[in-house]
């Protein structure tokens, strides 16, 4: 696995890319690292203590040519509030990579690949690193409605299906309703793999179950030191241990492995 | 310039530890940190059984602080020797494994355990852990107590014997006086502070188990003032601990008489936070002319 390292890279962009939501883009400034989709990085926002933790983000791209890390955000209190007002140039302090990409992968399945919410980044970088090697998965996005759709690199993709809870573009549903409508032939030997809210990923989780095909989620936790140090990031799981950190098993697990509620 | 720090008989190189629960068992920093800067480390509290720790979630942020409810999560003493002593052993670093138990006989066969290894410095005895129903600070609010687990750990072991104090009692210095008759040669000052979150919009506590663990800047200005005051009342050394960030923070308890300090919270932060505490006490010694940091608690006016 790739080590995580500590340094102070350099923004290069910080811009809208639907409501609320932010994509930031980053240099690590000379220091060399090589995230994979589904590994997140931490920031510290600030010099002050308030807020005082790093605050975790998944990798949404990593360009080997210009070594650029870009994260998705979402303006939701007051650390995202601060990233907003970041420029181009601002030093960042950022820990990366860390946490388990997404594993599992078989050549020539049908991987599909899900997203809602936050949970775009990591999705259409797992989406172009697939491509990459040859594969050729199903991109499936899902929103309230067509203005929380970002404005992103791949998601306007014609591979990429859109879905909203109002119909105003794309399928008019939950991504688990468009999957209801693909054809068994699709879902042989698939695997999915889903980033977003947790209502959307059990949901995923159950329809995989339905399917008997195999399914990974990212997860999110409240995370203190994003090393597996401190032990606060844990979700239920099953098995002897009752409990994981998603900074350090995770971020993304197998479905089946998660304790669902 | 001598940076060194006895206790009971045993001398640490530094006076800047890293504390309990807030650097694991070391490795998970391996990747970020230089350890000839950090001169013990409190390792993540071991008990004689592997725990699963609290219900979740188990931390939630507050002002400049975090409350945490993680209830000892470890991996027991047998793996604790058998897969974190042989990375611990090989740091330039003491280190002190932090002992907890449900009762007086389970910290001392922690203790019986770990004897056999040669690569623990010394023992942290967690009477504070506000997270645990048995155990803990139930130990840690009462002198009696205190006094009585520490003469039974005290027979049990040569190694230093450090006493971590809890802040939540009236008088903190009460059971640090405790912990030096029961024979302690130390005592870190202080544990995390009983806090409560309420999510006001679902009317209902963060933390499962409604109250949680203060850390970080919010709880240092409490931290420093039961350092003094233990300090005061004790003649063995003081380890003051809560919310240090930086070197002037650090300084603030040696100042205020500890002999050495921990960071906690603070490593979350910023990993590397332990050199700069460390690069920032030599300045400020050198500043002073001193040739001992023990010197500092006596510039205090």
């Amino acid at each position: 696995m790739e080590i995580m390292k500590h340094y102070s890279a350099r923004i290069v962009s910080n811009s809208l890319c639907c409501e609320d939501m932010y994509e930031m883009q980053f240099t690590a400034h000379g220091v060399e690292i090589a995230p994979l989709p589904g590994q997140f990085c931490t920031i510290r926002v600030s010099q002050t203590t308030s807020p005082l933790l790093r605050r975790p983000f998944a990798i949404s791209d990593f360009d080997v040519k210009t070594m650029i890390t870009s994260m998705v955000y979402k303006k939701c209190g007051l650390a995202t509030e601060i990233l907003t007002g970041k420029n181009p140039g601002d030093p960042l302090d950022v820990i990366a990579p860390l946490g388990n990409s997404f594993t599992g992968f078989k050549q020539g399945a049908n991987n599909i690949l899900v997203a809602g919410g936050t949970g775009f980044g990591p999705i259409l970088f797992w989406n172009k690193y697939l491509h990459g090697l040859g594969e050729k998965p199903v991109m499936v996005l899902g929103c309230r409605f067509k203005a929380q759709l970002p404005a992103l690199a791949g998601a306007a993709s014609p591979a990429a299906v859109l879905c909203t809870d109002d119909g105003s573009a794309g399928f008019k549903g939950t991504v688990v309703e468009y999957l209801r409508t693909l054809k068994t032939g699709l879902l042989d030997k698939a695997a999915l793999y889903c980033c977003g809210p947790t209502p959307m990923l059990k949901a995923c989780h159950e329809f995989a179950l339905e399917k008997n095909i195999e399914c990974y989620v990212s997860l999110e936790q409240v995370m203190a030191c994003g090393v597996g140090a401190c032990m606060g990031c844990a979700v239920k799981i099953k098995g002897e241990n009752p409990y994981a950190r998603v900074c350090t098993e995770g971020p993304t697990f197998n479905s089946r492995t998660v304790l669902w509620t | 310039m001598d940076l060194s720090v006895r206790i009971g008989g045993k001398t640490l190189s530094g006076p800047v530890g890293v504390a309990s629960g807030t650097f694991g068992y070391g490795s998970e920093y391996e990747a970020l940190i230089d350890f000839s800067k950090i001169s013990a480390l409190f390792t993540k509290a071991v008990t004689l059984l592997p725990r699963p720790g609290n219900d979740i979630p188990r931390m939630v942020e507050t002002p400049s602080g975090i409350l945490n409810s993680i209830g000892l999560a470890n991996v027991g003493v047998e793996r604790f020797i058998e897969d974190k002593m042989p990375f611990l052993s090989r740091l330039p670093c003491a280190v002190i494994p932090n002992v907890a138990g449900s009762t007086a006989e389970e910290y001392g066969a922690v203790i019986e355990r770990l004897e056999a290894c040669a690569g623990v410095w010394g023992y942290e005895i967690n009477v504070s852990c506000p997270n645990v129903k048995h155990g803990g600070m139930a130990f840690g609010t009462d002198p009696v107590l205190v006094e009585q687990l520490t003469l039974y750990l005290r027979e049990k072991t040569k190694r230093p014997l450090i006493v971590k104090l809890t802040p939540n009692v009236t008088d903190v210095a009460d059971i640090a006086r405790a912990a030096q008759n029961g024979g302690a040669d130390a005592v870190s000052c202080v544990n995390t502070l009983v806090g409560m979150a309420i999510d006001v919009k679902k009317k209902a506590f963060v933390l499962p188990g409604k109250t949680g663990g203060l850390s970080g800047p919010a709880i240092r200005p409490v931290g420093v003032a039961m350092t003094y005051a233990v300090g005061c009342a004790v003649g063995v050394p003081v380890i003051g601990i809560g919310g240090i960030m930086n070197a002037d923070d650090a300084l603030q308890y040696l100042l205020a008489g500890a002999s050495a300090i921990q960071v906690g919270t603070g490593n979350f932060v910023d990993p590397s936070i332990t050199g700069r505490v460390y690069a920032g006490i030599v300045t400020f010694c050198e500043r002073e002319k001193l040739s001992c940091v023990q010197d500092l608690r006596l510039l205090v006016r």
